[in-house]
């Protein structure tokens, strides 16, 4: 059944009269019913019977009944207790542990991450990368080369005490004059 | 403008659950109309409206602020009642939902066919109050009549954001609002000439 008006002008007229109960129209849209409807008087009358159906037909949104908004609150509050309860087990497809550690790093606070957790791991990051460094450089770091420093070395030179042969204090021959 | 919606649910998207508890408090009035109007049973409204609110708690780590948060929610809304009825309509042997006195109705649509109204109470009281005029009414248009109606007119969305929600263009969003007030005069003179 087409239910259309013929002339489209008189269609467009009646939506935008429509329209224009619930929002404003733009300028053009505006000027033009203006225009058609004062010249048209039997447009503006179907607009006006129009309208008024409209208004007699909108008993504005149905309040919910206070039993139903008092069992949804304790149905929305069982929700929340579970979900809290759920959350670190399921916080993130990564898992909860990578989900704390990204809060830890971008300082976003993910859900359950206190300011203190956040300070704490904070300064454990610190103190562990400084950790770091100082035995890095004290395992790096040139050995300081002294003239006491004894080693095992074999690569050492030694000093000239050690590899000349000590003098022997010279003891008289006994054997006597060999036999010819 | 930021829309504080939408902060609100980036804020319980971060983990903020008192900001969750916002929007419930703010959009369960709207989502409760929507549904109600959709098939005039307060209960399944009801049912259909917590449904909503726990999608959106579980998905909101896929939420992303492309729209309003008005726009986000009622997406979802129907694309709940679009596959709760599809799962209705698939159950073997189930009769026809909308079999009650009013008969059946032209360009009722698919999804018009839900579970007519119980005897509690509070659908009583309904019964004479002005949302079940209207819920009777809009019954009787076409599906995406109604759906831009509801949204357009009693949720208040504009009309591109009624566009972008359905995925049709904003001049078809215009046509069906016509259609569906022409078609909603009709109706309501059908009932001053029966009354």
């Amino acid at each position: 059944m087409n239910t259309q008006p013929r002339d489209p002008q008189r269609l467009r007229a009646l939506e935008l009269s429509i329209q224009a109960r619930r929002e404003e129209l733009p300028a053009d849209d505006q000027r033009f019913l203006s225009e058609y409807l004062s010249a048209h008087p039997e447009v503006a009358e179907e607009a006006r019977e129009m309208d008024l159906v409209v208004s007699e037909l909108n008993p504005g949104p149905l309040p919910a009944r206070p039993e139903f908004t008092a069992q949804l609150q304790a149905t929305v509050a069982g929700w929340i207790r579970d979900d809290a309860l759920a959350r670190p087990r399921s916080a993130s497809p990564e898992g909860w542990l990578a989900a704390r550690w990204r809060g830890l790093l971008s300082g976003r606070g993910t859900p359950g991450v206190s300011p203190s957790t956040l300070l704490l791991g904070r300064s454990l990051a610190f103190y562990l990368g400084a950790a770091c460094v100082l035995c890095a450089f004290l395992l790096l770091r040139e050995p300081a080369q002294g003239p006491e420093v004894r080693t095992n070395d074999r690569a050492h030179t030694l000093t000239d005490d050690r590899t000349q042969p000590k003098e022997r204090p010279s003891k008289p021959d006994l054997r006597g004059p060999r036999p010819k | 403008m930021v829309d504080p919606d939408v902060a609100a649910m980036l804020a319980f998207q971060r983990g903020d659950y008192d900001a969750f508890q916002d929007l419930v408090a703010a959009h369960t009035d709207s989502l409760i109309s929507y549904f109600f109007f959709q098939c005039r049973d307060r209960q399944l409204a009801e049912d259909c409206c917590q449904d909503v609110w726990l999608k959106v708690f579980k998905s909101r780590e896929d939420y992303q602020p492309r729209a309003r948060f008005r726009t986000f929610l009622f997406r979802v809304a129907r694309n709940h009642w679009i596959d709760r009825f599809r799962a209705q309509s698939r159950r073997p042997g189930e009769t026809s939902l909308d079999a009650d006195s009013e008969g059946s109705e032209p360009g009722g649509g698919p999804l018009g066919r839900l579970p007519s109204e119980g005897d509690d109470p509070e659908t009583r009281a309904l019964r004479s109050d002005a949302a079940r005029i209207v819920a009777r009414c809009l019954r009787r248009l076409p599906e995406e009549m109604r759906e831009v109606y509801i949204l357009a007119e009693i949720q208040e969305l504009p009309y591109a954001e009624v566009a972008e929600l359905l995925r049709i263009p904003v001049g078809t969003v215009k046509s069906r609002m016509f259609n569906a007030v022409r078609k909603l005069r009709e109706i309501t003179r059908g009932f001053d000439e029966e009354s």
